[in-house]
């Protein structure tokens, strides 16, 4: 029911939804398929699905045609230049990247540099904690909705982290993996980023490096914004499967008119052969 | 067209049997038996073609079966708590169900005016509505129900408390008729309702899962459950709207007339409920091929069951009186005109099978199996009458049935995804195993590529464009699983064998999906249909039908190659027979013994 404060949405109406609406917005149909889901976990997960779409709309056509460039400065360890494309689209591959190379050598980095749609953490930390995944994530920046300078574990289908507020971040992230095998990624992490325009970095794996993996309860201790605190996110996901997200009418009415670009007038030759 | 090869399963088939139901065959029947039935599975290059599927027929396996059967062994409760109509129709009712330890409520509205309805999606409004909702409706649920209730594409919303909303249109020729008749104090002629259709009332559609906020299909329970079963609720829907098609007219009847007006019990029983089905199923069987691979398994391994089975007096006596019957009901049921087998045809088939069996039975006991009397029958008849057979069959052993579908809701609710630390050399090989078919197809031609799928913004639903003249085909949705596999092949030739899918997807997201899709299909060798749906030629009827025999229609009349309309429940029990646990053979109601035997000859 629409009431005036908020819509009552289903993630299976999101999800199947979504991938007209991304279509939409010129995705192709497989990566729509894939962040269809992205886009309905992370609203059930922290209700700001359909607002970061909303928000950076612009910013996600004006991606879609830019490369991205993908470096592996030693096996297991990969670096991508984003190109300005949202962790909407990117969510599921980065998380296949890291999986992937995980399996094979016990342990893999993936840095992403120069993304945007942050609050979208929030799938990749659902899709690996339902595929049973072992990964340390940090991340920050990003334009639309950005987020603050955070960390979450997953582990045993469990999440947990949230935001911090040791400074300066990344230099201390970067501490945590010299040494050891993940080194090779030091280099790229002590180069110069810019960190506003987003940065994230999965490290997987049967070890965790040097990087501790206390880190999460340990540093994660601010309250704001509430949105990155992790542990609430696959218990909102669960509850919105279990009843139904409220969700915002600006959000939820862009995404039907998004949903609608894809809409095709029938012809009056097409109508004669269907009945 | 004579049916073809016999089937037995050869070693690249047994390799893609799923492990899980490998084991569970060997845990019920031990591995001997277990293993004469795998090797009995029929070639997926035989079964799998669209004119293939066109000619599977219901089963016991079939959806409605074993939803019916599941009502009746547990004694489903249905019950009318109150109803209000005036004399044209506008009104509303209210139906309880207590199932299995759970109460839902069915919140009906009915508006009547004057037009008949096409039955699209799309359609501004339509003369029944019901909300299905978890526990019993209290006046303030019930009421914003029918104040709410609208068409979810111009603003129709509900929530969670909703598992969907179910439309419906009065076939309003019979409609009307079944209400003036009753109202002047006759019976309506059997005859020509038989003669429009065999139902007043058709199903338009349900907005369920998740559809217009309504309830998640993730939110019910995998079992203990009554709607844990995929499609249940559905055709439960269905059912009721056949219940509350007849309560309507009978109160619509009783209105105007001043007194009650009751329908013939044994006519409300002869009546089902119609449905118009087009173009979207045929997506669904691409969308979702967990689906086409367990129904298409579980019926493969049920007639692999019946054909290794002893041969048994009882079976064969059976067996005969199935084929006389349908010899009957194929004989006096309106059937396809075109596009599909007309019903004389598989009458005059179902003959020789008669005959054949009459002879095989008088033949030695010592030298009968059923598989010997199967291959007999490939020379001699089409194949709608072979998959006539096949599912009577299959319906000999109703046990086994039942565990065969006791595993299909799991097997269906399996979600499709990316194996990320495949190698690429490991995925080459299984596209050149699997997809083979697609591969040799060449979609270099203006012809094989002649058509397109969109999302139709008159139908709501997708409908087919001709690429070379309307416009949209940038829009081009999933059906074609052809050219996204050829371009695989060539993306996986360019590239090293040793990289993994994570990488390779990285570069190449546009394959995401078929790459999922070929890791998906690995172990599911019932899965794709094997078939060019975008050329030409395709007549997508062949794929509706298909699926209308997984849910159970007996038959289907073609409007065009891409929209079947059928009548499903005729015969089906009432719910006072749900309500005392009896479930008759309701299968193939014969309207030539309507006024004599009808009842126990169904």
């Amino acid at each position: 029911m629409k009431s005036n404060a908020t819509v009552a949405v289903s993630y299976s109406e999101l999800a199947r939804q979504g991938i007209h609406a991304l279509r939409g917005l010129g995705y192709s149909f497989s990566v729509a398929e894939r962040a269809a889901h992205t886009l309905a976990a992370t609203e059930a997960a922290t209700g700001l699905g359909l607002k970061c779409l909303l928000s950076s709309a612009p910013q996600i056509e004006a991606a879609m045609a830019k490369a991205m460039t993908v470096a592996t400065p030693a096996p297991g360890v990969t670096h991508i230049d984003a190109g300005g494309k949202s962790l909407l689209e990117l969510s599921p591959f980065l998380l296949d990247v890291a999986s992937a190379d995980a399996e094979r050598l016990g342990r893999s980095a993936v840095l992403a540099d120069n993304l945007d749609g942050m609050p979208f953490v929030a799938d990749l930390a659902l899709r690996a904690a339902a595929q049973g995944r072992r990964l340390l994530v940090f991340y920050a920046g990003g334009t639309a909705l950005p987020a603050a300078p955070a960390i979450f574990r997953v582990e045993n289908g469990q999440i947990h982290g949230g935001a911090v507020d040791a400074r300066p971040f990344w230099p201390k992230v970067t501490h945590g993996l010299e040494g050891s095998s993940l080194s090779a990624i030091v280099p790229v992490l002590q180069a110069p980023a810019v960190e506003e325009r987003g940065r994230l970095l999965i490290v997987a794996g049967t070890e965790d490096a040097h990087v501790s993996r206390e880190m999460p309860e340990r540093d994660a201790h601010r309250a704001e914004p509430t949105w990155q605190a992790a542990d609430a996110w696959k218990p909102a996901f669960d509850r919105a499967i279990q009843s139904q997200i409220d969700t915002e009418p600006a959000g939820f009415d862009f995404f039907y008119q998004c949903v609608r670009r894809i809409w095709a007038p029938t012809s009056e030759r097409s109508r004669a052969q269907q009945g | 067209m004579r049916a073809e090869a016999s089937g037995t399963a050869d070693a690249a088939l047994l390799e893609r049997l799923p492990p899980e139901i490998c084991t569970t065959l060997e845990a019920w029947l031990g591995n001997a038996r277990a293993q004469s039935i795998l090797a009995s599975l029929r070639d997926p290059a035989e079964i799998m073609t669209p004119d293939a599927l066109a000619a599977v027929k219901p089963s016991s396996l079939s959806i409605i079966h074993t939803l019916l059967r599941r009502m009746t062994a547990n004694r489903w409760d249905i019950s009318r708590r109150s109803i209000a109509v005036d004399e044209i129709g506008n009104g509303h009712a209210v139906y309880d169900l207590h199932a299995e330890g759970h109460d839902f409520s069915l919140i009906v509205r009915a508006n009547w005016d004057g037009e008949e309805k096409p039955g699209r999606r799309m359609d501004r409004s339509v003369d029944f509505f019901l909300s299905m909702v978890s526990g019993l409706a209290d006046d303030a649920l019930i009421n914003r129900e029918l104040a709410g209730l609208g068409i979810p594409y111009f603003g129709g919303r509900t929530d969670s408390k909703s598992f969907g909303w179910s439309a419906a249109n009065r076939s309003q020729r019979s409609f009307q008729a079944v209400v003036d008749t009753l109202a002047s104090g006759g019976m309506p002629d059997i005859d020509e309702l038989t003669r429009n259709g065999g139902y007043i009332l058709r199903n338009a559609g349900f907005y369920g899962n998740g559809r217009a906020g309504a309830a998640n299909w993730l939110s019910i329970p995998s079992s203990a459950h009554p709607f844990s079963e995929s499609y249940h609720m559905d055709l439960f829907l269905l059912y009721m709207w056949r219940e509350i098609g007849l309560d309507f007219a009978e109160a619509i009847a009783s209105r105007r007339a001043g007194k009650p007006c009751p329908l013939d019990p044994q006519l409300r029983r002869y009546l089902g409920v119609g449905n118009s089905s087009g173009l979207g199923m045929t997506c669904a069987l691409v969308r979702w091929p967990q689906w086409v691979g367990t129904w298409c398994l579980m019926r493969e391994i049920a007639l692999a069951y019946a054909l290794t089975h002893p041969c048994r007096e009882s079976d064969e006596t059976k067996l005969a009186e199935k084929v006389a019957r349908a010899v009957q009901f194929y004989t006096e049921t309106p059937g396809p005109a075109h596009g599909l087998t007309a019903h004389p045809v598989i009458a005059a088939d179902l003959a020789v099978v008669a005959d054949k069996l009459e002879a095989w039975r008088h033949g030695d006991p010592a030298s009968r199996d059923w598989r010997g009397f199967y291959e007999s029958l490939l020379p001699a008849i089409g194949r709608d009458a072979l998959e006539q057979v096949v599912s009577f069959l299959i319906d000999l052993h109703p046990d086994f049935v039942e565990r065969l579908s006791a595993l299909i809701s799991g097997r269906m609710r399996r979600s499709r995804s990316v194996v990320p630390a495949m190698t690429l050399g490991t995925l080459k090989r299984l596209l050149m195993r699997d997809y083979r078919w697609a591969l040799d197809i060449d979609m270099q031609s203006q012809d094989s590529t002649w058509h397109f799928w969109y999302h139709s913004e008159e139908a709501g639903e997708q409908r087919r464009g001709e690429r070379h003249i309307d416009s949209h085909a940038e829009y081009e949705t999933f059906v074609d699983v052809i050219r996204p596999v050829q371009a695989c092949f060539a993306a996986l030739n360019a590239a090293s064998e040793d990289d993994n899918v994570g990488h390779f997807l990285l570069t190449r997201p546009d394959l995401a999906y078929i790459v999922s899709r070929i890791q998906f299909l690995e172990q599911e060798p019932y899965g794709e249909v094997r078939g060019n749906l975008i050329a030409r030629s395709f007549a997508p009827i062949k794929l509706i039908r298909f699926l209308l025999s997984v849910f159970g229609f007996e038959s289907g009349l073609p409007k065009s190659a891409a929209w079947v309309q059928g009548v499903l429940l005729q015969g089906a029990p009432t719910p006072d027979e749900i309500r005392a646990g009896r479930l008759r053979d309701w299968r193939m109601p014969l309207r030539s013994n309507w006024g004599s035997n009808w009842d126990m000859a169904t």
